[in-house]
């Protein structure tokens, strides 16, 4: 878990590193902003099959990287929520 | 999209901004892939062959896709020549068809949709649009055709027939005959999409239209549509012998027009005419003799047809005539055209068909000319043979026939009104029907049915001349048999071998010259006094040579006297 200055954004320490990298993957997937793909596809400019198709397979692929991304912040708050109550000695990977 | 005022598609600039990020976006995976945990590492290759894999090819056949368009400049950057637009059409059948939705929905520019039909036309693209419920008022056909026929621009009229001709199916023709039959608007556009169909799409449409009432009709046939869309195809097929063939072949159909009071004459003789050239003129008239004994009267257009098909064949029909059954030649030999009772009610309507009557009388002029010219050519050949009794032969069918049209003509309702005018009073039998055209044509013989039907430009000619002046029936006559003696005799004049064989031999190279002058003048005499007056100096050129005065005054007699 990563605490930070009420003012600044630089984490002043790491008490979890393991969950502050699946945090970290998280950022990476939702950093590729794919969601801003979609939204350059419009309905009233989209209206070829193919192009419909090629919506609905990003969707896919979003649907699925949030889920995981989801999984990813689960997890890292499990981690946290082991690591404050002392039953976790935060060595493991998710 | 809007690319210079087309509208309605996807934005090409703003494809390719996503396909960047796309690409970014993969860099981004690649530079990361090794910091990711084992099921990170999976999510990220499966997203990354995803978009290398799918999204990304798709985009570019996107922006491949033509159904938008690139104004491209042929001459450089700094040219001030109109650009022009050029288009890449799609491989895909789901996307152009689409693209046809779009079109029926009203999306689309002229532009594109002229650069569309040419694409389907050219390739021969069968979109597939017959495929499924094609009544269904959503359908791409239902809505095509409503787009096409709302909105009457030739573009719209090309895709449609692009569309139409090309579905392998022929489904949609007969829909769009089926449709017009019942639709004022859609037999309009059928009048405009039938020159560009192709000949099997418009054989299938014109199956459906001349289709018996009892097969494949839907009610409510609206007559003013069925009308309209019937002169239409009849006209289109009128130079399209292998399509127009569906009638002459088929006696059910051939009825159907020939006794249709609603068509166009013109159509019906144009799209009949063209079928016999390919069933053959006789075959032809044999049905039009046959329906017209079973339904009592043809119409003006039937009668027209029944008329070009035995003039095409006049030669072939004449020595049978007069005979209980008129015989002719068919494609597959000796045909018998019908009893001399099933034909002579239809010459009487013939007869009283004014262009009929004028092409007919016409046609037994041209034919009076061809036999003497084949009485030449055969004492030509055979030295044995006499001239007056070779042409006396060749022109007794020629006796037969008018005597056949006279009586025929007694049948009709106003024969003898005709007979008993004074017009035609003491005209001598055989030119009698050669004076009633004179007469009947001068009003019509401007017009194309006497030209194209027989070619014979020295009637006309004559005929114009003698309207031009009022010249009197009797005179007419004799301008007639002017005219062939003059025709013979020039034909004589440049032939030196026909003189030896005519034992012309006598006159000199000098005298036919100058007969050929005062011929070529005959023909150009603008009245008939003026024919008159240049005649008499061909009379008196022959003068000076008692062969040829011999010969014409027998070429003359027998003008006259058959």
């Amino acid at each position: 878990m990563n605490l930070v200055e009420p003012h600044g954004s630089q984490p002043i320490c790491d008490v979890n590193s393991a969950a502050a990298d699946l945090r970290s993957q998280a950022n990476f997937f939702q950093g590729l902003d794919l969601r801003r793909l979609l939204h350059d596809c419009n309905d009233e400019v989209w209206s070829m099959p193919s192009a419909d198709h090629w919506r609905q397979t990003l969707l896919g692929a979003i649907r699925c990287v949030e889920l995981h991304c989801d999984s990813l912040r689960a997890a890292a708050l499990q981690l946290d929520q082991q690591t404050f109550s002392g039953g976790a000695n935060g060595s493991s990977w998710w | 999209m809007v690319v210079n005022g087309t509208t309605g598609w996807v934005d090409p600039a703003r494809l390719a901004l996503t396909r960047q990020n796309l690409l970014h976006a993969l860099a981004q995976i690649d530079a990361r892939r090794g910091r990711l945990s084992g099921s990170s590492v999976g999510v990220a290759s499966t997203l990354r062959s995803t978009i290398s894999d799918d999204l990304i090819p798709t985009l570019t056949r996107i922006l491949d896709f033509d159904g938008w368009h690139r104004w491209e400049s042929s001459s450089g950057l700094h040219q001030t020549s109109i650009p022009t637009a050029t288009f890449r059409f799609s491989s895909d059948r789901s996307e152009l068809v689409t693209l046809v939705r779009h079109i029926g929905r009203g999306a689309m520019s002229h532009t594109v949709i002229t650069a569309l039909a040419r694409h389907l036309a050219h390739s021969g693209i069968d979109l597939g649009v017959a495929e499924g419920e094609i009544d269904h008022p959503g359908s791409d056909w239902t809505l095509l055709l409503n787009r096409a026929s709302s909105e009457p621009s030739l573009p719209t009229a090309q895709l449609l027939a692009a569309v139409v001709t090309n579905d392998r199916t022929h489904r949609l023709a007969r829909s769009l005959g089926d449709s017009a039959r019942s639709d004022q608007t859609i037999a309009r556009l059928l009048e405009r999409v039938t020159p560009q169909l192709g000949d099997e799409a418009l054989q299938s449409v014109l199956i459906t239209l001349t289709s018996p009432e009892e097969t494949n009709r839907t009610p409510g046939v609206d007559p003013v549509a069925e009308k309209i869309a019937l002169n239409a195809t009849l006209s289109g097929v009128s130079t399209r012998p292998e399509v127009a063939r569906v009638l002459t072949d088929d006696p059910t159909r051939l009825a159907k027009i020939a006794t249709n009071p609603f068509l166009s004459p013109q159509a019906v003789e144009a799209a009949g005419r063209s079928g016999m050239l390919i069933t053959g003129a006789s075959p032809l008239l044999r049905h039009l003799v046959a329906i017209h004994h079973e339904h009592g009267e043809l119409t003006a257009g039937g009668s027209r047809l029944a008329a070009t098909a035995l003039i095409s064949d006049l030669n072939m029909i004449a020595p049978t005539i007069d005979l209980p059954v008129i015989r002719s030649q068919g494609p597959y030999g000796a045909i018998d055209i019908g009893t001399r009772e099933q034909l002579a009610p239809l010459l009487a309507d013939i007869l009283e068909d004014e262009p009929s009557r004028v092409a007919l009388g016409v046609a037994l002029h041209h034919l009076r000319e061809t036999r003497i010219m084949n009485a030449i050519s055969s004492i030509n050949s055979r030295s044995e043979l006499d001239l007056t009794s070779t042409l006396a032969g060749q022109l007794a069918d020629i006796n037969d026939l008018t005597r056949t049209f006279d009586y025929a003509a007694k049948s009709a309702h106003d024969a003898e009104m005709l007979r008993r005018a004074e017009l035609f009073g003491g005209i001598k039998l055989s030119l009698s029907i050669a004076g009633k055209v004179a007469m009947a044509a001068a009003p019509v013989i401007g017009g194309s049915a006497a030209l194209a039907l027989t070619g014979s430009r020295e009637l006309v000619g004559v005929i114009d001349v003698v309207n031009a002046d009022d010249t009197s029936p009797d005179a007419i006559t004799e301008v007639i048999s002017m005219a062939t003696t003059s025709s013979v005799l020039r034909h004589v004049a440049e032939h030196p071998v026909v003189q030896r064989d005519l034992q012309l031999t006598s006159v000199t190279p000098e005298i036919w010259n100058e007969v050929k002058n005062i011929v070529d003048r005959f023909n150009t005499a603008s009245s008939g006094i003026e024919k008159a007056r240049v005649y008499g100096d061909l009379v008196q050129l022959s003068s000076t040579s008692i062969e040829l005065t011999t010969f014409i005054n027998e070429l003359h007699a027998l003008s006259r006297g058959h």
